[in-house]
């Protein structure tokens, strides 16, 4: 298909353009739910939740319980093809680079044999649990662990994730819930606009 | 303000958007200045060389000066929109990693993918 094609069709363009605004709407509504779902009243912290991070922690979250991953052996699989990436992905520069990553920073993000222990302890005692630095590293290829750790403290301050400090000095993570409510909410509306474009815009299962 | 101090404090807002913006790539268009701001940029060489170099960095610098001046000094920094990532993630604008992310849970999930995604066709 050649671009002036694209163009040539106008009911068919319509429908593209509709999409597009679909694809806006969704982002813009799941921020607005998010800060009027929130409990407390901070423009600071609105405008952290409004960052791109906190919607890539946000889709982590629904993705884990919309993906039924909850047993011990899903999260260990899941750290065993994290850590799989993770060492290809050093092994392509270019890609690397794409992604504003360097070696260092990856190799930080790997689960070894001292985190992996820590990061499937912490699931048996209480499933979702992440610890902190768990989570940033399986997060590592969307945001820094800085990032990570100021989304997780806002979203924390607005009662979308527990964040408790053990005896041990390190920081558990659990999610209440409701991060991933808004966030299926607006997809699952999302999905019913763009099923109402056409009949050649139906999703379809994978 | 008078005009010597204002250049510098431009330059110095110039640096700090230089930090945390980058240009949009592919953005042709250049930004236009006032007769006004072209009189500040114009008695520094450094300015002079931005509007070349990286003219909506300039610009940028120019409009976060002029909320400076209508605020009384104090900085009113506009929060960065969702398609700039934050500075200290080097500009992860990529849309690979969300994507890479969403295929590794689906096969800890036990689906298959296809990692290699097709772009175009």
């Amino acid at each position: 298909m050649s671009d002036a094609d694209v163009f040539a069709d106008r009911s068919r363009l319509m429908a593209d353009l509709d999409m597009i605004e679909i694809f806006r709407w969704y982002r813009m509504v799941f921020a607005e739910r998010m800060v009027s779902a929130s409990d407390a009243q901070d423009e600071e912290l609105f405008a952290t939740l409004r960052l791109e991070a906190t919607y890539q922690l946000a889709e982590f979250y629904y993705v884990l319980k919309a993906r039924e991953i909850q047993s011990e052996s899903q999260i260990r699989m899941l750290a065993e093809l994290h850590n799989g990436y993770i060492a290809d992905l050093t092994r392509d520069q270019a890609k690397m680079d794409r992604l504003g990553l360097n070696k260092d920073r990856l190799l930080n993000a790997m689960f070894t044999a001292d985190t992996l222990p820590r990061l499937l302890q912490n699931w048996r005692e209480r499933p979702g649990a992440f610890d902190q630095s768990n989570l940033a590293r399986l997060l590592a290829i969307v945001m820094s662990a800085e990032t990570c750790r100021k989304v997780v403290v806002a979203c924390a301050d607005v009662g979308f994730l527990l964040r408790e400090r053990t005896s041990y000095g390190t920081i558990i993570i659990v999610s209440t819930g409701r991060l991933e409510s808004i966030l299926g909410g607006c997809l699952r509306e999302a999905r019913q606009r763009i099923a109402g474009l056409s009949g050649e815009l139906q999703p379809k299962e994978p | 303000m008078k005009l010597h101090r204002c250049a510098g404090l431009l330059f110095a807002a110039f640096l700090s958007a230089a930090a945390a913006l980058a240009d949009v790539k592919g953005v042709t268009n250049l930004p236009t200045f006032t007769a006004e701001e072209m009189e500040l940029i114009n008695r520094d060489s450094r300015l002079m060389l931005a509007t070349k170099t990286c003219a909506w960095r300039l610009r940028r610098a120019l409009d976060l000066l002029e909320d400076i001046n209508q605020s009384g000094g104090r900085a009113h920094v506009p929060a960065e929109p969702l398609l700039c990532a934050p500075a200290e993630d080097g500009g992860r604008a990529s849309g690979e990693g969300p994507f890479d992310l969403l295929q590794i849970l689906k096969e800890a999930a036990g689906q298959q993918t296809n990692r290699s995604i097709e772009v175009g066709r």
